[in-house]
């Protein structure tokens, strides 16, 4: 499994956006809002909800 | 969107081409940044993500990794800002729709919205077209607004009104009242 942490730049409102993209076998699993802590796109497995549930406890994410 | 070939250009920038077109993105904004002493060694389309991201190699054997949509983003593409526009105002409506004590039928019939786009805002991945033309629209308009603005005054012949002083109570030369 490979990820890759995205800070976008400002949006209409001037807010930054930071999303999580979670691959797997070089497909994309989900896409994670690290702010609403809400999938964009794809779906998070209950297995996947615990790991960022994890990361984000350790303050990885 | 997938990255279809990925390029060093000579402007200090990589040069991704997708299927919306060859986009630019500066090595200015990337990390671990290029410069003259530890130039771009080797990029490559990284299947790892999807084609979604290429990675790049440095001289000094550093490694960095840009994900299509901040190349969409730097780029301001349309879509993809209409995209996030949705993506909040979705955000905002189901906030707002959950605070409500009113039920779901009745903030329906007061918005006079159809049942099934309303259910359908339920779902974060649903993007209404209509919202994402207009969001788009808007975008586009705004950054055009400047330069419909002079093309109508150049169509007008409009010029700059001279500021209006007070009037002058002098009697005229000529001895005629004002």
């Amino acid at each position: 499994m490979k990820n890759y942490q995205a800070n976008l730049g400002d949006d209409y409102g001037g807010r930054l956006m930071a999303t999580w993209h979670v691959y797997r076998k070089g497909k994309l699993v989900v896409k994670w809002d690290l702010d609403n802590k809400k999938p964009m796109r794809g779906s998070a497995s209950k297995k996947l909800l615990d790991l960022i549930g994890d990361l984000e406890h350790k303050g990885q994410l | 969107m997938k990255i279809r070939t990925i390029s060093v250009n000579r402007r200090k920038a990589f040069e991704v081409r997708t299927s919306k077109g060859t986009l630019p993105y500066p090595f200015a904004k990337t990390d671990p940044r290029p410069t003259g002493a530890d130039p771009v060694a080797r990029v490559w389309i990284d299947k790892e993500l999807d084609s979604e991201a290429f990675t790049y190699a440095l001289g000094s054997r550093q490694e960095g990794t840009v994900h299509v949509e901040q190349v969409l983003e730097y780029n301001k593409d349309p879509d993809y800002l209409r995209d996030r526009l949705v993506y909040r105002l979705t955000l905002e409506a189901q906030k707002r729709v959950g605070a409500s004590s009113l039920p779901k039928q009745e903030i329906i019939r007061r918005l006079v919205t159809p049942v099934l786009s309303a259910h359908r805002s339920d779902e974060l991945h649903e993007v209404r077209r209509s919202t994402g033309v207009l969001a788009a629209g808007a975008r586009l308009r705004r950054r055009s607004r400047c330069a419909r603005a002079e093309r109508v005054t150049a169509r007008l012949r409009l010029r700059s009104r001279a500021p209006r002083g007070p009037l002058s109570l002098v009697p005229r030369s000529d001895g005629r009242a004002l």
